[in-house]
């Protein structure tokens, strides 16, 4: 079953075992920018007066991303941050707050959050932006999907221009949106 | 000044340190998206570790 959830939405979850022992948090979503999905997390102890752990979840090493918790067989499938954080090599950086621009020049605005499609791997198929003006939505908050395949790099993320005609306003219906989005591109329709 | 006050003092402070640390590490807890490696900018990447 696939779930469509926003990133944010996962920092802070607990990190219980199959023993039922919540033994961190999220912390930072590590995003494979090179395949455009999750690739780990990085943790957090969880009393009041802790503070980040030099371990990471890899995102194989996760049981289930549920609506409370995040699920792991036990402790030992957790591994060093190093580990799991140079996975991704493509950028550093939060990408929250990060611009993105389209391949034409046009500024679509800063990144607020990352849109996942979970599944048995968490795909990121989208973004939600505080829109610019050239997006012409009185710089609300909207959802624009993402590439199938999307390299990042360098301080502004690139889409193809034609995402601004598959903009939405909320979770509902986003994933249609997505799927023509990727069609047209695969049709070479893009412009 | 009275022993009170003085015992007062040091309760405030001591209870203004210890809000102030539990305050910044729930802010170190917090985090966001990141990509790449260690030394990610911003203070919510691996590195505020």
């Amino acid at each position: 079953m696939s779930v469509l959830m926003r990133a944010t939405e996962v920092i802070r979850r607990p990190v219980v075992t199959m023993a039922g022992e919540a033994v961190a948090q999220v912390k930072d979503i590590v995003y494979e920018g090179d395949g455009g999905h999750v690739g780990g997390f990085t943790l957090a102890g969880r009393g009041m007066f802790a503070g980040p752990l030099k371990v990471g979840l890899a995102w194989e090493s996760v049981s289930a991303l549920g609506s409370d918790a995040l699920m792991i067989r036990d402790e030992e499938v957790v591994e060093s941050i190093e580990q799991v954080v140079s996975r991704s090599a493509a950028r550093r950086g939060d990408v929250l707050g990060s611009r993105v621009m389209t391949d034409d020049g046009t500024e679509l605005g800063t990144i607020t959050d990352v849109i996942l499609d979970v599944t048995e791997v968490a795909d990121v198929i989208g973004y939600e932006i505080d829109s610019s003006p050239a997006l012409g939505k009185d710089g609300r908050r909207v959802l624009i999907p993402l590439p199938d395949t999307l390299s990042i790099s360098g301080e502004a993320l690139m889409l193809p221009s034609a995402a601004t005609e598959f903009v939405s306003d909320d979770l509902a219906g986003f994933g249609a949106a997505v799927q023509e989005f990727r069609t047209r591109l695969a049709g070479g329709g893009a412009t | 000044m009275d022993w009170w006050v003085w015992l007062l003092i040091v309760v405030l402070v001591i209870g203004i340190a210890v809000a102030g640390f539990a305050w910044l590490q729930a802010k170190r807890r917090s985090g966001g998206v990141i990509s790449g490696g260690p030394g990610a900018r911003g203070g919510n990447g691996p590195d505020a570790a």
